[in-house]
């Protein structure tokens, strides 16, 4: 009865964490280990807020495949000398920042923490290229393993098979690149910062047929934080919190060939769903999607619907995801430019639309960014994370 | 090529779990299935290490089963 009772008068406050902060490093082959990588993007945020930091989530996933490091988030907690703030590392592979945000924003929001140091690292290029292809393989299927492919290769595969079913034109799928390439000579943390013409890069070398070198993050170190904090604390932070409107999670076979189709990725499909329906809106004002390969930027923004399906390439040639187009993605340069050091990527996409929403994303602004989403994916889609931040409480 | 079958509903897959997704059963029988035909295929030339380094990587099907194989560079690639 009492229960009854309690649940008509309580408020239906809907509880919602932001983001009142960020931290970068720049991305690249660094000469620097994990720790101090990681230091360089969250000893900003660190310095401002270290009384009232009472969680540290670490999103990495391959500390002790590349740098032969285990218990990175208490490592790297001392290393701050924060030495008795509770900490966890977070891994779900190139998903890790998503699922590192989903936790942050768990804890905030169940009242289990105030204010989460979250930091996204991951240090790569001490490692040969054929090794790192190894490393991040692992996450296959045993079978499918044993067989030899990399990521991008499944790329290479989703790639014919799109262009094969929409009658979609090569270059168009490459136009992407030249995109992202602009974007990223525009952002000061990008890993390449160098603009591409579409000739470039059709004449760069074949890494999985048909896909080439530009087309391809490359192999990066790097560094981003947050701090996440509930939305009724958010302005004793800053002036200007970016808000967390829906945040979701969905899941698919891990088993490549357990997909009935590759080109459409339903765990993005049903996180986009999911996270724009918790945030009560539609298509976002820009988005930060998961382009590991060209063809991943395009495929994901129609499994968002952001595009009806088949229609993703046309919008990238008619310039409607560029910076000034209709519905700008990946203004940050993407994995593509920016670089993709697995365990901060999600984190920077975060910090992406962060920047744009708060008016700070320079000579790459979008005008009048109300509302945006990251798309944190891991593996071929074997789990993805959708975040939809927007301003105004 | 090998694939394994369902005990309890006859399903087959290229990688073995310990729950069909079919019908949650949680026995399985390897059985050979034959060849597959290929979906897609695409020479990859920056491969993994164990590898060699370049070869064809295709995803086929068995019947309802999809796999993922592998074919040889036709002219051999070197281990490393």
């Amino acid at each position: 009865m009492c229960l009854v009772k309690c649940i008509i008068i309580l408020p239906h406050h809907r509880r919602m964490a932001a983001v009142v902060s960020a931290g970068f490093s720049r991305f690249g082959k660094r000469g620097e280990g994990i720790l101090e990588l990681s230091a360089e993007s969250s000893l900003p945020i660190v310095r401002k807020f270290r009384d009232v930091i009472d969680f540290v989530i670490v999103s990495n996933s391959y500390s002790g495949e590349f740098t032969g490091m285990s218990g990175l988030n208490n490592l790297l907690t001392t290393y701050l000398s924060m030495d008795e703030t509770p900490s966890m590392r977070v891994d779900n592979t190139s998903g890790s920042g998503g699922a590192a945000l989903y936790s942050a924003v768990s804890l905030v929001n169940s009242g289990m923490a105030g204010s989460v140091l979250v930091i996204g690292a991951e240090k790569m290029s001490g490692k040969p290229t054929k090794e790192v292809t190894s490393i991040i393989s692992s996450l296959l299927g045993s079978r499918e393993r044993a067989a030899g492919p990399s990521l991008p290769s499944l790329a290479g595969l989703m790639l014919k098979l799109y262009m094969n079913e929409f009658s979609a034109p090569r270059e168009a799928i490459a136009e992407v690149a030249v995109k992202n390439h602009i974007n990223g000579a525009m952002n000061p943390n990008a890993h390449i910062q160098k603009v591409l013409t579409l000739e470039q890069v059709m004449q760069s070398p074949v890494i999985v047929d048909p896909l080439r070198l530009f087309e391809i993050s490359p192999i990066s170190d790097g560094s981003t934080s947050l701090l996440v904090v509930p939305d009724g604390s958010a302005l004793s932070y800053t002036d200007k919190p970016v808000y967390v409107r829906g945040i979701a999670m969905s899941s698919e076979s891990s088993f490549i060939s357990d997909r009935k189709s590759l080109t459409d990725i339903p765990s993005v499909r049903r996180a986009g769903e999911l996270a724009l329906k918790r945030a009560g809106t539609g298509r976002p004002d820009l988005a930060e999607l998961h382009d590991m390969a060209t063809i991943l930027e395009i495929v994901e923004s129609e499994s968002l619907g952001f595009f009806p399906r088949g229609q993703g390439w046309k919008a990238v040639t008619e310039g409607v995801t560029r910076i000034g187009g209709e519905f700008p993605i990946n203004t940050s340069g993407g994995l593509n430019a920016k670089g993709h050091p697995i365990g901060a990527s999600g984190i920077a996409q975060a910090a992406e639309v962060f920047l744009q929403l708060r008016n700070e994303a320079a000579g790459r602004q979008v005008k009048d960014a109300r509302t945006g989403m990251a798309l944190s994916m891991a593996g071929f889609g074997n789990s993805a994370t959708a975040t939809v931040m927007g301003v105004d409480s | 090529m090998k694939l394994y079958r369902c005990s309890g509903c006859g399903e087959t897959a290229f990688e073995l779990r310990a729950v069909c997704r079919k019908c949650l059963g949680e026995e399985f029988s390897e059985v050979e299935s034959g060849e597959p035909e290929t979906v897609v295929s695409s020479l990859l030339t920056v491969t993994p290490a164990g590898f060699d380094d370049a070869y064809t990587i295709a995803v086929g099907r068995i019947g309802s089963a999809g796999v993922l194989f592998s074919v040889p560079a036709r002219s051999g690639g070197k281990s490393s």
